[in-house]
């Protein structure tokens, strides 16, 4: 790709010794996971192709996805349960069409992965081996021990290396460049050399993960800060049906906040039989959900096992066990040797003699930036694709499994479809060159600001008041609270101090445009929960404890305009699906 | 739980845009032996050096993000916890990861690593005889299992990092790329493992060096990098690939 590189070298201010790169791609895609991976892929094939992202993309979170991949495989399985289990599981919200594709593409998708060279393990008849997660009726979830996430992410990354795609890796992207109503690049703080990098593009894909990291618990990367979807928001764009947040029903707990607090124990381990049980000794899930029990939607378990906790029946009123002393030892080294080694590593448990505590920990967003099937957005050239956009699959509620499948079918159709936008334009640069000066003025005002504030404390702050009052248990009081908390912590934001003033790797300035954009996607989230005054999926409101399916059986749209949260409802495309309760 | 405690931690601090040569800093910080190195760490750019400089991003032992030197071994600072760093006297020294470049404080650069491994075309390359669309490959789970958890590589840097493996200057490819030689090798649905056999005995190669097990030590996906490294070798012996009787050259960086 050389003859896409041009270097300037500015002034980049004295003695920085910095130098700002000035670069041209026909598709620039944004975040290095699975879904911006085989976006890239597939744009390759036709077009010159920049992958730009905060940590190399083998250190992505999708790298933690161990579960699995779910795909109709299995010999009593097809498309159509497939979607029937995808629709429930989402609690009737999601659109009829993009879970059709879903669940059609899912399976030559894995085969696909599989032909790349992703070792998933067998059954006794060499077929591809096959878990049962939660909320499905049959198994489908393609496997490996419980390394997926690891197979996914390196058979992705050593295919990028024989395609040509230029890796630009620890850039923080800091904001999408529009003009005339199309995106034209990107502007990115280089956090090796802390210089400014302007990037000019006819294509530009989102693939940014989520913004589940606004909780005080979660099971986030610490470099996750949904920048995706603030950057969406500041360019106009909607978040569609944030208020459904994923909850992992079984993220370590550590009983000081040490630092691996929340970090996800897979799907996997109740999929291969640990089990979820109370102070009393209960296996409490068989109350909740008779017939699936510990393998019940996540956001059932999740619920149960908060509802165990504040009626008293936790450990030190703060956790329940996941046992897995039942599971024999040959399934435990076969199928979760990796999450042993880690608690051992972590907590020194071996959980094949004790139990682990667990919470429940944000895990995954369900909503995000509204995508028609090919990841096009309503903006000209942006695109986006995996958890970070909202194609309507999910509904209120994702199936454990589904995001990896999401992410690769949904990644390849917005990197081909970027592809073919990104033919005929010529390349722009008045609006990159201006853009680059904003970002570089607003750099430079937070690295001088002489305030008060700590970005370590403003982001705990923000992370207690979501969990306080965005969590799985939600209220009119309890919202409108965070709401005005959380218009605080941004006016708080104004006064942030950046203590060390060396560009490179400086890890409060990465966190200070994090945290901007974390407060963003927080109000997009406690706003759009404010407005569904029904539970549904992944959204509970104690005051208003049914599914309202004439009234709210729609998606929410939240706009950020003049620095408010605006919403409005969307009709969802759905007909067929006969409105069931859920039952597991 | 730990006793809380307040413990010195000796941290190597670089700057190779404004000094020749790391320099240690001492800090003072409370700790209980619960605690992760990262979590540590954190508290340091927190609350006492805001320009302390290093990586992580998963908190959970899965990114390869955060490898440092704890006491000259190499780690991944969030899944070792305090009281699993081997000390004599007490004193714990954080150092960036060996036989990688610096760019700052504890920030390795892997880039090179990770040259070294795409150098090798480390992608599946078909059989002739793999099937079309539509179908799984001819794979049995024993042979998924020979690759010896190769496969799960995350490329964190530990066992290059782990003497004696290669210096940033030498021409030994590294116990991480031929770990990945190893993955294609092993794999019966790859077609080319001859040429990778060529590709490994050559200069920098598998005979370069000794496999040492502080590369299996070091990896904390617990692949055994000098063992899949021995199977290699015994390859090329068995299929008389390059010249195994060539002179090693033996430990040492």
């Amino acid at each position: 790709m050389e003859h896409n590189l041009f270097y300037d070298f500015r002034e980049a201010g004295p003695g920085e010794g910095m130098c700002d790169l000035v670069l041209d791609f026909d598709v620039i895609v944004v975040g290095g996971g699975m879904a911006g991976m085989r976006a890239a892929l597939a744009a390759a094939d036709s077009a010159s192709v920049a992958l730009i992202t905060k940590v190399h993309p083998i250190r992505s979170a999708s790298a933690s996805s161990a579960g699995g991949i779910n795909g109709a495989l299995g010999p009593s399985d097809d498309p159509e349960s497939y979607a029937r289990d995808t629709i429930g599981g989402g609690d009737y919200l999601s659109d009829d069409q993009p879970v059709a594709i879903l669940c059609e593409e899912a399976a030559e998708t894995i085969i696909d992965m599989e032909h790349r060279g992703a070792a998933f393990y067998r059954d006794a008849g060499g077929r591809l081996a096959l878990r049962r997660l939660g909320g499905h009726a049959v198994p489908r979830a393609a496997h490996a021990a419980d390394w997926t996430g690891i197979l996914l992410t390196q058979t992705l990354w050593e295919q990028l290396i024989g395609s040509g795609v230029t890796i630009l890796d620890e850039w923080h992207v800091m904001r999408i460049v529009l003009e005339d109503g199309a995106a034209v690049g990107i502007v990115a703080l280089d956090l090796r050399s802390g210089g400014l990098h302007s990037v000019s593009g006819r294509a530009v894909v989102l693939a940014t993960g989520g913004g589940s990291g606004v909780y005080a618990v979660n099971t986030s990367p610490a470099t996750n800060t949904g920048d995706g979807l603030a950057m969406a928001l500041q360019a106009g764009l909607p978040l569609r049906d944030m208020e459904f947040v994923q909850f992992n029903p079984t993220g370590l707990h550590s009983t000081d906040g040490l630092i691996w607090n929340g970090v996800a124990v897979t799907e996997a381990a109740r999929a291969e039989g640990s089990v979820l049980v109370n102070s009393a000794g209960d296996r409490f899930m068989e109350a909740y959900a008779a017939d699936s029990r510990d393998v019940a939607p996540r956001d059932i378990v999740s619920r149960a096992v908060q509802s165990e906790i504040d009626e008293g029946r936790g450990f030190n009123g703060e956790s329940v066990h996941l046992d897995s002393t039942g599971i024999d030892g040959e399934t435990i080294a076969a199928s979760l040797p990796h999450l042993r080694r880690l608690c051992i590593d972590l907590q020194g448990i071996d959980f094949a003699d004790a139990p682990l505590q667990v919470v429940p920990a944000a895990h995954t967003s369900v909503g995000g930036i509204p995508t028609d099937t090919n990841g096009r957005t309503e903006i000209a050239g942006l695109h986006a694709a995996g958890e970070c956009a909202s194609t309507g699959i999910h509904g209120a509620s994702s199936l454990a499994g589904n995001g990896a499948t999401e992410a690769l079918v949904f990644g390849r159709r917005a990197g081909l479809a970027a592809a073919q936008t990104a033919g005929g334009a010529g390349r722009v640069t008045g609006a990159l060159d201006r853009a680059r000066e904003d970002e570089a003025e607003r750099i430079s005002r937070l690295m001088n600001h002489p305030g008060g504030e700590s970005v370590a404390r403003l982001t705990k702050d923000l992370r207690a008041t979501m969990s306080e009052g965005a969590g799985i248990n939600r209220t009119h009081d309890g919202l409108t609270r965070c709401l005005d908390d959380l218009a605080k912590i941004s006016d708080r934001m104004a006064d942030i101090r950046i203590r060390s003033q060396n560009r490179r790797f400086n890890l409060e300035l990465a966190g200070a445009l994090g945290l901007a954009n974390m407060v963003e996607v927080a109000q997009a989230i406690a706003s759009s929960a404010l407005r569904r005054t029904e539970s549904r999926g992944s959204h509970h409101r104690v005051d208003h404890p049914d599914r309202d399916d004439s009234n709210m059986r729609r998606h929410t749209l939240a706009y950020r305009e003049n620095g408010e949260i605006r919403l409005d409802p969307q009709e969802i495309e759905a007909g067929s699906a006969a409105l069931e309760k859920r039952s597991y | 739980m730990a006793a809380d405690l307040r413990r010195g931690i000796r941290i190597a601090r670089y700057d190779p845009e404004t000094h020749d040569s790391p320099e240690v800093h001492h800090y003072q910080v409370t700790v209980s032996g619960d605690m992760t190195l990262l979590g540590v760490l954190v508290d340091v750019e927190e609350n006492v050096d805001p320009s302390l400089s290093f990586r992580y991003s998963c908190r959970g032992g899965i990114c390869g993000a955060c490898g440092v030197q704890a006491n000259g071994m190499p780690v991944l600072a969030c899944r070792t916890r305090i009281s699993a760093i081997d000390t004599n006297d007490g004193q714990i020294e954080i150092a960036p990861l060996s036989n990688h470049p610096v760019i700052r404080d504890l920030v390795a650069d892997l880039d090179p690593m990770l040259n070294r491994i795409a150098s090798i075309d480390p992608w599946t390359q078909p059989d002739d005889g793999s099937p079309g669309s539509g179908m799984d490959s001819d794979m049995l789970q024993y042979e998924v299992e020979r690759l010896g958890r190769s496969e799960t590589c995350i490329a964190c840097g530990l066992c290059d990092a782990a003497a004696p493996a290669a210096s940033p200057s030498s021409e030994f490819l590294g116990p991480a790329a031929l770990v990945r030689i190893y993955r294609h090798a092993a794999d019966v649905r790859d077609g080319s493992d001859r040429q990778r056999l060529e590709l490994v005995t050559g200069e920098g190669g598998i005979w370069d060096r000794e496999p040492a097990e502080e590369w299996n030590v070091a990896c904390p996906l617990e692949i055994e990098p000098a063992n899949r490294i021995e199977s290699l070798r015994a390859a090329a012996e068995a299929n008389q690939v390059g010249k195994p009787g060539r002179k090693v050259s033996g430990a040492g960086v």
